[in-house]
């Protein structure tokens, strides 16, 4: 039988809408060098949800401005074209999900290991002195975005496979493999590249449970795949593994950091999740 | 020396290394004894925790392990266990998290 492939899969997703305009437009105008401040901004003011997040954004103890900020042109000043970006298509993507209701599990759930995820994929990247840490946030965030695909298209196979592995002692994503003859990376991936997001963000995400098959993203597919161990371990929030997958060794090495730093992203994740969640999906202020 | 949370920080308490941001930013050298206007740095710059000198937290955090009621431990280690029993416990990263696991199971049950 032919099962497909993940490519197969994410064409046939008809029903799986774009990316909003809103988006792309934003995600134009910041890399057009001719594009003004006042452009940037009017883009974002056409969007009052995005208004209201970047504000609440820039007033998080994130960024921990003594004064309040009050207007979208000052936000933008202090968060950062490249983080308004980020904040865009995490809202984006998580407003596409909105209205679904996979059996398997609960949005909340997902979203709360998703960006658990993210912000451990952040620390590490900070602690390693990267030059974009946002850029690991949003590769945390989206790391498991096939799921839901999978859920949503086949749902059949993914009840199948989380039934295995409450039966047996083997990581979902490859009771995934088993079933369906791939598994929520490789889908995740294919779907971000039918978006036109960065190759780079794709390939953190099609390789988090195989860092050393990513080439040249392969310090931020590793990067990726040690904070979703970290972020199992937390434990608060799932896609569906119930378990802490395996820390690959070699993936940990790679990124050169010291042992102690998994206690201090433990602490900085669980100070931000509930934050974060809020500024992302709560409803704005 | 070990790592402390922000929270069980002291004035007095003597780093063990350079306090740095997330960015990279030093904040204090190594050597510097925390005052309290230290402490409200940290917060203001989102610090989790530090490194102090002789914090021989390694030594307190088993101890803390220790006056939990063995038989409630033992419970606790098998729930946890269960959730790493794809991982490599020897691993120092996962012996980490692992530790970090019993130690909040045993608070959130101390706090009931």
């Amino acid at each position: 039988m032919n099962r497909g492939t993940p490519a197969d899969l994410v064409r046939t997703l008809t029903s799986m809408p774009s990316l909003p305009a809103i988006y792309v437009r934003l995600s134009e105008a910041i890399d057009d060098p001719n594009s003004s401040m006042r452009e940037i901004e009017a883009i974002v003011h056409d969007d009052p949800a995005l208004s209201g997040r970047l504000l609440r954004l820039a007033n998080s103890a994130y960024f921990g401005f003594p004064a309040k900020v009050d207007s979208v042109a000052r936000a933008i000043t202090l968060v950062g074209t490249r983080q308004l970006r980020d904040l865009s298509l995490a809202t984006s993507v998580m407003a596409l999900f909105k209205g679904v209701s996979p059996q398997h599990v609960t949005m909340d759930s997902f979203w709360r290991h998703a960006v658990a995820c993210g912000l451990a994929a952040r620390a590490l990247a900070g602690w390693r002195r990267e030059a974009n840490p946002e850029r690991l946030f949003v590769a945390g965030l989206l790391h498991d975005i096939g799921r839901l695909v999978l859920y949503l298209k086949r749902a059949q196979e993914m009840s199948k496979a989380l039934e295995a592995a409450r039966e047996r002692v083997a990581p979902l994503y490859e009771l995934e493999v088993e079933v369906l003859g791939y598994n929520h990376a490789a889908v995740g991936g294919e779907l971000l590249k039918q978006w036109n997001l960065p190759a780079s963000l794709a390939a953190a995400v099609t390789w988090h449970h195989a860092p050393s098959g990513a080439g040249s993203d392969k310090i931020a597919a590793a990067t990726v795949h040690v904070a979703d161990v970290i972020a199992n371990a937390i434990g608060s929030g799932s896609s569906g593994e119930s378990r802490v997958p395996a820390l690959n060794a070699s993936a940990w090495s790679m990124l050169e950091l010291q042992d102690s730093v998994v206690t201090q992203t433990l602490l900085l994740v669980e100070r931000q999740l509930q934050e974060t969640l809020d500024t992302l999906m709560g409803e704005p202020a | 020396m070990a790592q402390i949370p922000i929270d069980d920080l002291q004035p007095g308490m003597v780093l063990g290394a350079d306090v740095t941001t997330v960015g990279g930013r030093v904040l204090l050298r190594a050597g510097v004894e925390l005052n309290a206007d230290h402490l409200r740095i940290f917060r203001a710059w989102g610090l989790v925790s530090a490194d102090i000198v002789d914090g021989d937290s390694a030594g307190n955090r088993a101890d803390a392990l220790a006056d939990v009621d063995p038989a409630r431990l033992a419970e606790i280690r098998k729930q946890v266990d269960a959730r790493f029993v794809l991982t490599d416990l020897q691993h120092p990263v996962i012996a980490a998290l692992h530790r970090w696991n019993l130690e909040r199971a045993c608070k959130v049950g101390g706090r009931a």
